[in-house]
């Protein structure tokens, strides 16, 4: 597994004509794939919080699967990107272990919509994250992160998640840019239908 | 003091005994988990303490990457909050030292037995990485 991102993303200014700016949060366990996802769509230099992996973890933070992992985000990561001439994203990365989990709050406020990230092989690392949000009342999407094929079909993972039907999930690649970017927009489209549907409603 | 006899928790007892208004000194790896601590902080305590400590470095280390030379360096954060002050100094390779003190602490003399520690047992008070030849991203 290779986590390294696809591509070096160019650093742009933020343009002038950007005048929504909407604070997201990504969410997930731990080892499922947030800082990469993060630095692979920031167009500024991703702020990372990482550190080595160190002794003292060798039985706290358990990484079945991940193998390749050797640093852990110890507060949070911070991205920007722009999906057109108005809308910035402004991205936080929690951190995924639980002795993190009291910066989670303070992350969550001010937040429009959530990426829940989560990695097949260990689904329950992700209900953590679903009940934090649907606790705040974020609106969230799901985003299966495949650094491998994946070996189930997306129902199976709805189902094992026991997601409502109105909540999107998607396959994505944390590492690369486009697909890392479609999360994102797709979230911005489902949170545009919520706050439309809101309007409708007398 | 001999070195090589050191006992982590007994010097950070003694630290915290010789530092006027410090109450509890705690180790932790740069990924946020105790390693020792005086018998001052609860297990719980301690393993809030450990992930704050590597929390605020990790920011700290960033602020130095963007508005500081760029080698990302820290020498040290402190903290002062309603009812005490935090302090954080690198130690050993992997680990900071921290000591929590109280609000109307001497910050210079508490900085100075934090620095005098480190340099005496720096070694002492560390960590190695878990996976060989992990580095620094």
């Amino acid at each position: 597994m290779d986590s390294t991102t696809s591509e070096l993303p160019t650093r742009t200014p933020l343009r002038a004509t950007a005048s929504n700016g909407l604070k997201i949060v990504v969410v997930g366990g731990f080892g499922v794939g947030k800082t990469t996802m993060v630095r692979a769509v920031s167009e500024i230099r991703p702020l990372s919080t990482e550190e080595v992996m160190t002794q003292a973890g060798a039985t706290v933070d358990v990484n079945n699967g991940a193998y390749a992992k050797t640093t852990t985000t110890v507060a949070f990561d911070f991205g920007r990107i722009s999906l057109d001439e108005q809308m910035v994203l402004y991205l936080f990365g929690a951190p995924g272990q639980e002795r993190f989990w009291f910066l989670w709050d303070s992350l969550f406020a001010g937040t429009l919509g959530a990426v829940v990230l989560v990695d097949t092989r260990r689904l329950a690392d992700s209900w953590y994250a679903i009940d934090r949000l649907e606790h705040h009342g974020t609106p969230f999407i799901v985003a299966r992160n495949n650094f491998e094929p994946p070996v189930h079909d997306l129902s199976a993972v709805r189902g094992a998640l026991d997601l409502s039907p109105d909540v999107p999930l998607i396959d994505c690649d944390a590492r690369n840019r486009d697909s890392a970017k479609q999360v994102l927009i797709t979230l911005v489209n489902h949170l545009y239908a919520l706050s439309t549907a809101r309007e409708n409603t007398p | 003091m001999n070195a090589t006899n050191a006992n982590p928790e007994w010097l950070l007892e003694n630290l915290v005994s010789i530092t006027p208004g410090a109450r509890h000194a705690l180790v932790l790896s740069k990924d946020g988990l105790k390693l020792y601590h005086t018998a001052s902080l609860s297990e719980d305590k301690a393993d809030h303490l450990a992930a704050i400590g590597a929390g605020v470095q990790a920011l700290s280390h960033g602020a130095s990457m963007e508005f500081g030379d760029g080698t990302g360096g820290i020498r040290n954060s402190m903290t002062e909050f309603h009812g005490g002050i935090l302090f954080i100094v690198e130690a050993g390779a992997g680990a900071h030292l921290a000591v929590i003190a109280a609000e109307d602490a001497d910050v210079g003399l508490v900085g100075h037995n934090m620095d005098e520690l480190v340099e005496q047992i720096g070694p002492f008070l560390s960590t190695g990485p878990r996976f060989a030849g992990s580095r620094q991203p």
